[in-house]
């Protein structure tokens, strides 16, 4: 080795001597200690935090300038470790795993209850089968696809918990951090430079503000996609003679771009790695198995699944290519046969709904930019953030392209997704499932243009840019993916009316309440009809008058055939309509105004964050 | 210690972890570890750990693909049958898992190389 060369070595930390060994370790202890001090000023920062002094804004609203210097820490010293060319796995895993349990881990420090209403749903769907043992297909589609539900109820049991809403609060941290093996493995088959991965890694959770990571389906359904994902990515052999040669005239000539990307995709695969025939048919299992659980577990996943496979076969993989058959298979014949029910009584409408491009874009984004000014503020950020990051992406993959990076198969992935967004609305989701589906790829190509081309040279200008790209992000998140929190915390004393309710009301009766954004439905799924007020109420024409209001509450409830019928007001329902705008029937203060003079309903309980109201002639009856 | 009976160790260990925190003080922090450490983990370790593979990231990742796949189907069979016992999915999910970490152990790791 020439003296050239051994420096050359030296700078790319190929080659180490003693001295500069143990500055490494120094740099490392120390970088791990800082590391350990932001985190425990990150949880001092929080405690203490009032969920009623959350303000519009969401959580920005209420967090300590602390907070903000645990975040800067942390992402700074990440930055400082992405100058050398490679970063070492330990270092860089535990960078990630701070700014997994900073960001993700925030609201389990202040929340007083588990947050979001769906929560407090999802754990009703699990103590029900809990108590019943049973699945019932007519209750609704969460027993149609109850397969995580399930597996809810085994956690929950096995760990001896009286309430599966005790794993809620770090669900987000759990699920984030059970992505991260997958994450590095989708990022490393595209790039052999240890910057670009990890920097995808980070981007990545600097940017998954669509909040699909509490105690939900999605949440899992996306972890077993991101690993199926990142099996095939890892093992793809391609073939780019496959299917497409032969057809002959203008099929021939239809054909020939597919077969120029095959070649490109064929060169693209394997990545120098080897496998054994036993491992590629045992990994394939393990997709398979994963498909499965995914098929039992979530309505969207599998076809979004099926989407990106096919994607991936198109360029001539014939694994992907197999298993998006399997999961095609698998999919038609749960809808066929386990879900049949919930179909028959749904179908047409998901039809109906088929290829409606404006009116999925209304229910996807228009809809979505109402509420207070405040609200809209955090809306057109999330606008604003999701055009940045698909800008980035693909500026980055257009230079991946043009360089013959390895990323042809990853375009792929990164556009099937796309698609969903003229098939279905998803209830004005779809736009916010894209983007989680495209997240990994778009945070890999938004890595490589800030990280720039693979090189073994240190620079201080990747840490530059990368620290750049955090802090805009950073700075977004916050208000992206918490900005809606002053409806979604939920207070002990709204806990405590909802608990009243359950105390006073017997089997089947009627629960109702002005909107879903409050914690129930946790206990009795099955056995008390939960309504929102919003589908039985009359669409108004201007200002409606209180007791009005309460006439049409008591007419509407009465008119069911429930034993007792029961209204709740809580302090998140108000906000909510703050927050996102009325409801086209008039307000629940309003209707609450309205309830407290009419003759219909009594008082059962009070406290500063709600009201319990029962419907007299029911409790006559 | 070897590679060969690192992971049948490391689920056995789990096990044995979730059992005594079971007993001892279940519904506290250290059953809420063992039990999502053993179910996340272990049936699927338990045949992943056959397949040889030395990349800890594709272990990691197919092992917690897989365990997560057989809790779902051991949990949604029972249910589906109408004979819903925690008790006969755990038991279920432990032969599994125990059954593959003897495997393991019995068998000769694969030294294919592998990336």
């Amino acid at each position: 080795m020439s003296g050239a060369q051994l420096v050359t070595a030296v700078q790319a930390g190929r080659v180490s001597f003693p001295v500069s060994r143990l500055r490494r370790h120094r740099a490392a202890l120390l970088q791990a200690a800082l590391l350990a001090g932001a985190v425990v000023l990150w949880a001092v920062s929080l405690h203490g935090i009032d969920v009623r002094t959350v303000g519009d804004l969401g959580l920005v609203s209420v967090l300590p300038p602390a907070f903000y210097v645990a975040v800067g820490v942390v992402a700074g010293s990440f930055c400082w470790s992405m100058r050398g060319p490679t970063p070492s796995t330990p270092m860089m895993l535990m960078h990630v795993v701070a700014l997994v349990v900073i960001l993700y881990g925030a609201t389990a420090l202040i929340e007083e209850v588990p947050r979001f209403n769906v929560v407090w749903r999802h754990a009703g769907v699990i103590h029900h089968l809990l108590d019943t043992g049973q699945i019932d297909p007519a209750i609704d589609a969460y027993f149609n696809w109850p397969g995580f539900f399930a597996m809810g109820a085994l956690v929950t049991e096995v760990a001896g918990l009286e309430s599966a809403l005790t794993l809620a609060p770090w669900a987000p941290v759990a699920f984030n951090l059970l992505c991260l093996a997958p994450l590095v493995l989708i990022a490393r088959a595209a790039t052999t430079d240890a910057r670009v991965s990890w920097a995808a890694v980070w981007v990545f959770y600097l940017t998954n503000w669509v909040g699909q990571d509490y105690l939900a389906t999605q949440a899992v359904a996306y972890l077993l996609f991101l690993s199926v994902l990142a099996l095939v990515l890892v093992t793809g052999r391609i073939s780019p003679h496959a299917a497409v040669a032969s057809a002959g005239g203008l099929a021939e000539r239809a054909a020939r771009p597919l077969r120029r990307l095959r070649e490109r995709a064929a060169a693209d695969a394997g990545g120098g790695a080897t496998w054994t025939r036993g491992q590629r048919i045992g990994l394939t299992l393990v997709c398979v198995a994963a498909i499965g659980a995914t098929v039992a577990g979530h309505q969207l996943t599998p076809f979004v699944l099926i989407a990106t496979l096919a994607a991936i076969g198109l360029l001539g993989d014939r694994s992907a290519r197999g298993l998006a058959v399997v999961a095609l298979a698998m999919t038609g014949a749960w809808l066929a046969y386990m879900a049949v029910g919930y179909l028959e009584g749904h179908l047409e409408t998901l039809l109906d709904q088929t290829g409606q491009v404006n009116s999925a874009v209304s229910a996807n984004v228009e809809d979505r930019v109402r509420g207070s000014t405040e609200h809209i503020v955090v809306v057109r950020v999330r606008l604003a953030l999701t055009a940045l990051l698909w800008g980035l992406a693909t500026v980055g993959a257009l230079r991946a392209l043009r360089r013959g990076e390895p990323v042809l198969r990853h375009v792929a992935v990164g556009l099937a997704p796309f698609a969903f967004l003229v098939l279905q609305p998803y209830g004005g989701e779809m736009l916010l499932r894209v983007y989680l589906f495209v997240l990994p790829i778009a945070a890999l190509f938004a890595a490589r243009l800030v990280v720039g081309a693979p090189s073994a040279r240190w620079s201080w200008a990747v840490a530059l840019r990368v620290g750049l790209l955090s802090a805009l992000l950073l700075s977004g998140f916050m208000l992206t993916r918490y900005g809606n929190e002053r409806a979604y915390l939920f207070t002990n004393e709204e806990h405590q009316v909802v608990e009243r309710l359950y105390e006073v009301a017997p089997r089947g009766a009627l629960m109702v309440a002005s909107s879903s954004n409050l914690p129930w439905q946790d206990k009795g799924y099955a056995q008390f009809d939960y309504e929102q007020l919003g589908r039985h109420m009359p669409v108004a024409k201007g200002l409606q008058e209180p007791s009005r209001l309460a006439r049409h509450v008591a007419s509407y409830m009465r008119s069911t055939d429930r034993p007792a019928a029961f209204l709740v007001f809580t302090r998140s329902q108000k906000v909510y309509e703050k927050l996102l705008g009325p409801p086209r029937w008039g307000s629940t203060a309003a209707l609450e105004r309205g309830i407290r003079r009419s003759p219909d309903f009594r008082l059962l309980y009070r406290n500063r964050d709600g009201a319990l109201y029962s419907l007299v002639e029911k409790e006559a009856s | 210690m070897t590679t060969g009976v690192r992971w049948p160790l490391t689920i056995v260990g789990t096990v044995a972890a979730l059992a005594a925190a079971q007993t001892l003080s279940p519904g506290e922090p250290a059953a809420i570890t063992f039990t999502l450490l053993f179910l996340l983990f272990c049936p699927g370790m338990a045949f992943v750990g056959m397949l040889g593979l030395r990349d800890p990231w594709v272990c990691v990742t197919a092992a917690v693909a897989l365990s997560i796949a057989l809790d779902v189907a051991v949990a949604a069979t029972l249910v589906y049958s109408g004979a819903w016992s925690p008790t006969v999915a755990l038991l279920v999910l432990a032969a599994i898992s125990m059954f593959g970490a003897g495997f393991q152990i019995s068998i000769d790791p694969r030294k294919a190389g592998t990336p």
